[in-house]
């Protein structure tokens, strides 16, 4: 569990995360949704103590991560693809960290191949594809067992397999009971693996609720009528739609009422359709609306 | 995994351990630091005794040295190639960013610091009392079979001058590795220590007034000159002062390395 208390961090006059609060709760995939620049990876960083927040506290576990006796067993983190020394082989990268816990070559070995990188295991990390990259930096943060996987833009450079293997992964490691915690900036990427979903932007949060909970408050059953007759249809609607939008002289948008009411209505009333579309905003339209002004900002104000 | 996975300072050392032998610049740099040292050891030798030309035709110019300081010419070298490996020990994780993992995996931040200097340490003390043995058998070997003068390992001023520049040596590769992971950049760092230490004393020596002469003695390089030269000399510092005062740069490297490291956002 990681849990966040007003957190702030300033970088100068720039406020580059502003007083956020929130859980990680174990056994579910939390996704951390928001533009970039909007202040996931600096808040990733203050998990792990890395950065100093200028106000606020993280406690990992109910702990400080820097109290922890043993911080690989809390919390395993990839935060950047290419974080290793290119002129290291893959294998002596995770060696030389693991050792800093007592972690030995099998457990190594072990877990290079569970990341496909067993074949390239003694090769030099600097000849990597991102995606290997990406599998390396997997391998680092599953090597202690951690009871709290945190992934800065996981998929990044991964292939469509590499894409399919860590959705999988993920689910699974939930599955077993860890707090899973991954940022990204695709919501479509989110939607398919998040169980729990926190939208930043601008460094505050935005939304904190389930994924389905955020599929239903984003799509109000909003339908396009088009119609020669839309003035005869107009009044037989009103009485039941709670927004009634005309777009041009034959078409409108009524949301709150069902495609299948209104085919009935003009039916009843002889009216003729030549359109009744049922329109569901994605939830990638529902993540731009939500960011809008976060994203249409962040350079003008965000000083204050 | 019921394994104990805590963090203990032994393992934090093996873990800096397995990074510094896992990369080949580590013996590239301290190969050729104990090769040169000890060539151009058997290179000043051999001009000394006439056997090889100095280049000019002329006499040969190492004549008129003590033998110690001449199969000692390589130290030079050495203290550059030992500079930069310091700081690569230093700076190189910020390089590539691979601090911010290191860190992950060691959050007190302190611990990290010390297990870097001591396996730096280690790496560097044998290499360096190897290379100046080493320079001196060889060199003295070549003297005395030309019928030169020479010195032997019981002489007093030998055995100081040989600890001192294997310490000296020792001293500068910490210095280097404070230094690099204070500015977090190898050029940055390598231009500061190699600039700090062989170029400013010079620069100094010119620039300066005469009445501020008297600093220049406590500079790393020549506090350290009490016991890596043979020759005392009057305008610097007795052998116990030298040795405090060049202890106290690398410590004093190490406390501004550490304050900044422990403080600042990685």
């Amino acid at each position: 569990m990681i849990e966040v208390r007003n957190l702030t961090k300033q970088y100068g006059s720039v406020t580059a995360v502003d007083d956020i609060s929130f859980t990680v709760q174990p056994g579910k995939v939390t996704g951390f949704l928001g533009p970039n620049g909007a202040g996931k990876s600096t808040t990733m960083r203050m998990v792990l103590g890395l950065d100093r927040p200028t106000a606020g506290s993280v406690l990992v576990n109910g702990q400080n991560y820097r109290d922890t006796a043993a911080p690989v067993h809390e919390i395993g983190a990839l935060l950047e693809a290419k974080g290793f020394d290119k002129a290291r082989s893959a294998r002596n990268h995770l060696l030389a960290l693991a050792a800093s816990s007592g972690i030995g070559a099998a457990r190594v070995d072990e877990v290079m191949a569970m990341v496909g990188l067993g074949d390239v295991a003694r090769q030099k990390a600097g000849g990597f594809s991102l995606g290997m990259g990406q599998r390396l930096g997997i391998a680092v943060a599953l090597i202690g067992d951690p009871r709290i996987v945190m992934l800065d833009e996981p998929v990044n450079g991964l292939d469509p397999d590499g894409v399919l293997w860590i959705r999988h992964l993920l689910r699974q490691l939930a599955q077993e009971g860890r707090t899973v915690f991954l940022s990204s900036h695709l919501m479509s990427e989110m939607e398919l693996i998040a169980d729990q979903l926190i939208i930043i932007g601008r460094g505050k949060i935005l939304a904190d609720t389930t994924m389905s909970e955020f599929i239903d408050s984003w799509s109000t059953n909003r339908v396009r009528v088009v119609s020669p007759q839309i003035a005869a249809l107009e009044p037989l609607l009103a009485a039941d739609s709670t927004a009634l939008v005309i777009e041009s002289a034959d078409t409108f948008i009524c949301s709150g009422i069902d495609a299948s009411v209104i085919g009935q209505k003009a039916f009843a009333a002889g009216i003729v359709l030549h359109e009744l579309t049922p329109l569901n905003v994605s939830l990638e339209e529902a993540f731009m609306e939500l960011t809008k002004d976060s994203v249409q900002f962040h350079t003008g104000e965000s000083a204050a | 995994m019921s394994v104990n996975v805590d963090v203990t300072f032994p393992r934090i050392l093996r873990s800096e351990y397995i990074k510094l032998r896992t990369l080949r610049s580590t013996w590239i740099l301290l190969g050729s630091m104990l090769v040169l040292f000890i060539a151009f050891g058997a290179i000043a030798a051999l001009a000394t005794t006439g056997q090889i030309d100095s280049g000019n035709g002329g006499p040969p110019r190492a004549l008129g040295l003590d033998p110690v300081t001449t199969v000692l010419a390589g130290a030079g070298f050495a203290v550059l190639i030992i500079s930069v490996f310091g700081v690569l020990a230093g700076a190189r994780e910020y390089g590539s960013g691979m601090i911010r993992t290191t860190l992950a995996f060691v959050p007190k931040r302190l611990p990290v610091l010390w297990a870097k200097v001591l396996v730096l340490i280690g790496f560097v003390i044998p290499v360096a009392v190897l290379a100046a043995l080493g320079a001196f058998f060889l060199g003295m070997a070549v003297l005395s079979a030309a019928g030169n003068p020479t010195a032997s390992l019981s002489d007093p001023d030998a055995q100081r001058v040989l600890i001192g520049t294997a310490a000296y040596i020792t001293g500068l590769a910490v210095i280097g590795l404070a230094l690099g992971l204070a500015m977090r950049s190898m050029p940055g760092a390598i231009a500061t220590v190699i600039g700090g230490v062989l170029i400013l004393p010079a620069l100094l020596t010119v620039l300066l007034p005469e009445s501020w002469r008297a600093v220049l003695k406590y500079l790393p390089s020549n506090a350290a000159a009490p016991f890596t030269e043979v020759k005392v000399r009057v305008d610097m510092l007795a052998l116990t002062p030298g040795i405090i005062v060049f202890i106290a740069w690398v410590v004093a490297s190490l406390i501004v390395a550490a304050l900044l490291f422990a403080r600042r956002d990685a």
